[in-house]
């Protein structure tokens, strides 16, 4: 009897500790959800209200029909993480084949290299490739943006990749091999359909990496035209002082929309995954 | 002859395994590997990319003006309170949501789920986000202060106030990583064997007693890898001064990484920019052998 009221107690210490916290870090969300969906009048209005008194969608109709720059940056981002995360994916699936299953001159060396490359502060790599990019007249393109991305995402993915290779049996790789699979094809047909857990968790932890990623975005693309929305939003903000929070929460919803469904949508793997990256080095 | 054949075998082998990687490699190379040594060459140079047209070796003494540099100190200072306020913050509160969620009581995986979701929201965006928050006449933290908490005293313009400007980033930051930091505790909670409680439990050890002899020290490796993540996001402060501040008022947001990017990209220094990178990245260096040592010698 007593040792039941003593577990009901505990649970009900934890739950309202986990209600408040849970309370505490999805309001700033809430409060953007809330500015976005108020008429301009209600937002710029003391005392403020923290839910709309009238649910409009006038911030949604002005940002989307009279702010191009937004659908622009918007196209940028999809773009550039698009091919950058498949890129990621595809080189890391290779490599991280090679690690997991072959043992090779100078493995050891190359797998301090990785986990080296993870804790260096990106901004050492981007005064080198600015100037090197500057020289062959990748700023502002696509593609100078990609580039570095596919790079500074591999390292992290090919040791996630790596991970799940190795816990593959390895008799599936040895039939392959009997039935005079060569090594590209025993890695297409028979490893990779094995490993979908570790491409979903490589792909959706690139995928966030990418979709966020300011420091080289701002740098490698100066001209409004190319950049990003975690960029362009800067600028957005900058140019209307501090009377657009309107606009500002839709384009923040609309920043978030696209991730919040990959995130929940694929939430075990992008778990998974960051635990093996982080708890494994 | 069968060795021959044996070292043949092996070099084809290396060459399948190297033709894997090559792709990968390419990559590594051009926009890890070489910049890596070009900028610690530059951190040894001096080289305005505007007027010059290559750097000039100059030995040490970009590093040799760091120390001279009132901006650079007050960068330095500003990265060292950040991250001494930020850390123990984001380690202590996620600790204490990863026991939580580990009691597995019936909904954890929701309030996993709620907590985790600012991950997702970019330090540029969620800065944005806040700087709505901390608004002076229109923010919710000053309406929350003066018509809800009766604390009128206590609202002011958050991010014009040199006392609590560095702070208010430091929120912003917190309410992004806790959710990564919680789900790391909670994977290191999850490895210690259900057994070790139940001995304890049997030798008569209190609830706090278990936590304090049983869960602290068998948390050792993920307290290393979470304190190494959060030492790294410390020190890596940027998208928020540059969002939200601008390094201002004054220099109270101005951070190693910030001056950094504005040595190299609006002062276009980029010898100089360089030095104060790599000694950057000498402070995460250290921070994270001074935690290595902590949590070795410890328990």
């Amino acid at each position: 009897m007593m040792r039941r009221n003593l577990l009901a107690n505990k649970n009900i210490i934890v739950y309202t500790y986990l209600i408040l916290i849970s309370l505490l870090l999805f309001s700033p969300l809430l409060w953007t959800i809330f500015t976005s969906l108020k008429p301009t009048k209600e937002i710029y209005h003391t005392p403020i209200t923290i839910f709309p008194h009238k649910v409009v969608l006038d911030q949604y109709r002005k940002t989307l029909w009279q702010m191009p720059d937004v659908a622009t940056y918007f196209k940028n981002s999809v773009v550039i993480t698009v091919v950058s995360t498949l890129l990621v994916t595809i080189l890391s699936s290779l490599g991280g084949y090679a690690f997991g299953r072959m043992k090779f001159k100078g493995r050891g060396l190359f797998l301090s290299f990785i986990m080296l490359t993870i804790t260096i502060p990106y901004a050492i790599y981007l005064i080198p490739v600015y100037i090197m990019e500057n020289k062959v007249g990748l700023i502002n393109t696509n593609f100078g943006l990609i580039l570095p991305y596919v790079a500074l995402n591999l390292p992290l993915a090919i040791f996630i990749m790596r991970g799940t290779f190795h816990e593959i049996p390895s008799e599936m790789e040895d039939a392959a091999i009997v039935d005079g699979c060569s090594p590209l094809q025993t890695w297409y047909k028979i490893m990779l359909p094995l490993s979908k857990g570790g491409v979903a968790a490589v792909m959706v932890l690139t995928y966030i990496a990418i979709w966020e990623e300011f420091t080289f975005a701002v740098t490698l693309m100066p001209d409004s035209a190319y950049q990003t929305l975690p960029v362009g939003i800067k600028f957005l903000k900058d140019e209307a002082q501090s009377w657009a929070y309107g606009t500002l929460s839709v384009v923040i919803v609309l920043y978030i929309l696209p991730v919040a469904i990959i995130f929940l949508l694929l939430q075990k793997y992008l778990i998974k995954g960051m635990i093996e990256g982080a708890l494994k080095g | 002859m069968k060795r021959s054949k044996i070292r043949s075998k092996r070099f084809k082998e290396n060459l399948i395994a190297y033709a894997f990687m090559l792709p990968s490699f390419m990559f590594l190379f051009v926009f890890i590997i070489y910049p890596l040594l070009y900028s610690f060459y530059l951190s040894f140079s001096k080289y305005d990319f505007v007027y010059d047209s290559g750097p000039t070796f100059i030995g040490i003494g970009n590093y040799i003006r760091l120390f001279s540099d009132r901006v650079f100190l007050d960068s330095l200072r500003n990265t060292l309170y950040f991250s001494a306020v930020f850390f123990p913050i984001l380690i202590i509160v996620s600790l204490i949501n990863g026991v939580a969620l580990n009691t597995e009581v019936r909904g954890y995986k929701f309030f996993r789920t709620i907590i985790f979701l600012p991950f997702i929201v970019a330090l540029s965006i969620g800065g944005v986000m806040w700087s709505w928050i901390y608004s002076e006449h229109f923010g919710i933290l000053n309406f929350i202060l003066r018509n809800i908490l009766k604390m009128p005293q206590l609202a002011h313009d958050w991010l014009t106030d040199t006392n609590t400007v560095l702070n208010c980033l430091i929120i912003v930051k917190l309410w992004k990583y806790i959710g990564i930091v919680t789900i790391l505790f909670v994977a290191g909670l999850g490895a210690i064997s259900k057994d070790l409680y139940d001995a304890a439990k049997v030798d008569g050890a209190g609830a706090w007693e278990r936590f304090v002899f049983i869960t602290l020290p068998n948390l050792r490796g993920a307290f290393l890898i979470t304190g190494v993540y959060g030492i790294i996001q410390a020190v890596k402060t940027f998208q928020l001064p540059f969002v939200m501040t601008e390094g201002g008022p004054g220099t109270a947001t101005m951070t190693l990484y910030f001056y950094l990017w504005n040595n190299a990209f609006l002062f276009f220094k980029m010898g100089y920019a360089a030095s104060v990178g790599y000694f950057t990245g000498a402070i995460i260096i250290v921070l994270s052998l001074v935690l290595f040592k902590f949590t070795q010698s410890k328990g």
